[in-house]
């Protein structure tokens, strides 16, 4: 028997997504450590680890954001790979670069791919190249002289959008209207852009007004073999925060997915990349426009899993062990539809952070209902790290079957000692617009507005 | 080891916290010393009343994973016995990463009291190692 490059992987993250990776390295017969911070200490989650271990205090820049406290974790307690989860240090190129340099395995793609798409000019670039549809826009970085650039936007369009190429996950970007807003707006997003991604590159595209967030997974082992494994729509959010998420989009002709899907998997092999990954579209009047790739687990992955049947956390280990897909893309076949809820800690009207302790913690079941969450009754909510407490998914021949099964399930979960957003999740799924299905990514925040009166 | 190693180290343990280690490899043991102001994090101590007698504990906490020891592997004998007399800034135990060796360093002057996690055990940022008490505290 050949002995396989690792067989114990240091979790660098925690909450749900650690318990999820813990999950998968169980079923593969590989040992978890499972790395913490102070304020962690006591979560349950961790006794579940074949060895838990502290990295740091509280503060996740000490912790879970400590490339030399994550590496010496690997090296006290003998672990071979590093899970990065997702958020942290996933998509961090240097720490993939580090964990490379000590000779251990990091569970995702290679520094040079997550370094490209990490500057969104050079992966808007690369998805040109692949034939990758794209949102109109800027050749490249934008250039100093500002009436170069007012050129640019003229022809572009009013609105055009501005984007710093660090940028991400809605920060470091700028709408304008209007010529004579457009700037200040330079000057601002600029600004921001040196200070928050050390990286003054900016870029122009045309402000979509009405678009609709659509994701494609993929999964690619290091022997060729490249798969899409299904489409996502993530257009319920607030504040661009995704909160509920399904899978298949509902109402987009599948062969414009697919057509889509074969296009991503083309840019995957032409970047050589490797593990799993998502495009993130928008999609607006029949067309997709990419916006850009996240190189890591996505948090949403689980409605994929639950159409696919394909244990994607656990597809990603096999292929940094080395291992050859036995899948084909033909073997990746659809079933029914899926949603996930993300029920986070918080108050219902001001959404501000929930912190304490949980004194009731009682979940839905039944068939078509998964559970993605790291809580137990008695444990305490910090107020250091992200508010997501669990993942309802579920799971129904038909969307129609998917969303009753959720109204049931979040009928039936109770939580009590901080607030949650369930009520909100509830009131979503009565929502007209939502059960129809195709909302815009601006449909919550409009429907909140609203019921404030604003 | 290359001077590149070594670099890499000190810019690891700075980033640690860290003020000193040692480090064993292919026969060779070095042993560097950083500034104060290199290390961010000082040794980690809390006071701790056990309410009986008056007497006041300094609970000296690892700053890093790692398997913790009261003795170095090549001595016979511990770093400082069960009672014995340390001063602030003396070394009382290890905690050994691979081949690096951190110092657990006395926050207090007094006497080594107790040892409160196992010796040869994984302990991490924060774990209780030793209870040093003041000259004249029974505990």
């Amino acid at each position: 028997m050949t002995r396989r490059r690792f067989d114990k992987v240091l979790i660098a993250n925690r909450g749900e997504i650690a318990l999820r990776i813990q999950r998968a390295c169980r079923q593969l017969g590989l040992k978890t450590v499972i790395v913490h911070s102070e304020a962690d200490r006591s979560a349950s989650y961790l006794r579940l680890a074949d060895e838990a271990v502290c990295i740091g205090p509280a503060a996740a820049a000490r912790s879970y954001l400590n490339p030399a406290a994550l590496l010496l974790a690997a090296e006290a307690t003998g672990a071979q790979a590093i899970h990065p989860g997702y958020g942290f240090l996933s998509e961090n190129a240097v720490f993939a670069e580090q964990v490379e340099a000590h000779g251990l395995t990091f569970i995702g793609p290679s520094a040079p791919s997550i370094r490209t798409m990490g500057d969104k000019i050079a992966a808007k670039r690369t998805m040109q190249a692949a034939g990758v549809p794209c949102v109109p826009g800027s050749e490249g970085a934008l250039p100093d002289d500002a009436a170069a650039i007012g050129r640019i936007a003229a022809t572009i369009g009013y609105p055009v959008i501005i984007k710093a190429a660090g940028g991400g996950g809605g920060r470091g970007m700028r709408v304008v209207r209007l010529e004579s807003e457009l700037a200040d707006a330079l000057a601002l997003t600029r600004a921001e852009a040196r200070r928050s991604f050390a990286n003054a590159d900016l870029y122009l595209e045309k402000f979509l007004e009405h678009p609709r967030h659509i994701e494609i997974q993929v999964l690619c082992d290091m022997h060729g073999t490249v798969l899409w494994l299904g489409d996502r729509d993530c257009s319920l959010q607030r504040r661009n925060q995704k909160l509920v998420e399904e899978a298949p989009a509902p109402g987009i002709a599948r062969n414009l997915i697919a057509s889509l899907g074969a296009r991503c998997t083309e840019a995957c092999r032409r970047i050589g990349y490797r593990g799993v990954g998502t495009f993130e579209f928008l999609y607006e009047d029949g067309a997709f426009h990419f916006i850009e790739m996240n190189t890591r687990l996505q948090v949403e992955h689980p409605v994929t899993e639950m159409t696919g049947g394909i244990d994607i956390v656990q597809k990603q280990i096999e292929v940094a062990l080395g291992e050859k897909l036995t899948l084909t893309q033909a073997d990746v076949a659809l079933s029914g539809h899926a949603i996930e809820c993300r029920i986070n800690a918080e108050d219902p009207l001001t959404f501000a952070p929930s912190a304490g302790r949980i004194t009731r913690w009682d979940l839905p079941g039944g068939i078509g209902v998964r559970i993605d969450s790291h809580i137990a009754s008695g444990d305490v909510v910090s107020p250091y790290y992200d508010s997501l407490l669990a993942k309802l998914i579920v799971h129904g021949a038909t969307r129609a079957e998917a969303l009753k099964r959720a109204e049931t399930a979040l009928s039936e979960m109770r939580v009590e000692g901080i607030s949650t957003n369930i009520a909100l999740h509830r009131q979503i799924l009565q929502d007209d617009a939502f059960r129809a299905g195709g909302v815009t990514i601006h449909h919550l925040e409009k429907k909140l507005a609203q019921k404030a009166g604003r | 080891m290359t001077v590149e190693d070594l670099q890499q180290l000190v810019r690891w343990l700075e980033e640690a916290g860290i003020g000193a280690f040692e480090i064993e490899s292919d026969g060779c043991r070095l042993r560097l010393t950083l500034q104060p102001d290199a290390a961010p994090a000082g040794p980690i101590s809390v006071t701790i009343d056990d309410g009986q007698d008056g007497g006041a504990g300094v609970i000296v906490a690892a700053e890093l994973p790692g398997l913790f020891l009261v003795q170095h592997p090549q001595r016979a004998t511990p770093i400082v016995p069960l009672g014995g007399a340390v001063r602030v800034g003396d070394i009382v135990g290890l905690v050994q990463i691979g081949p690096i060796y951190a110092p657990v360093i006395a926050s207090s002057d007094g006497r080594l009291a107790k040892i409160l996690a196992v010796p040869k055990t994984l302990v991490g940022f924060g774990s209780p190692l030793f209870e040093i008490v003041q000259a004249g505290c029974s505990q």
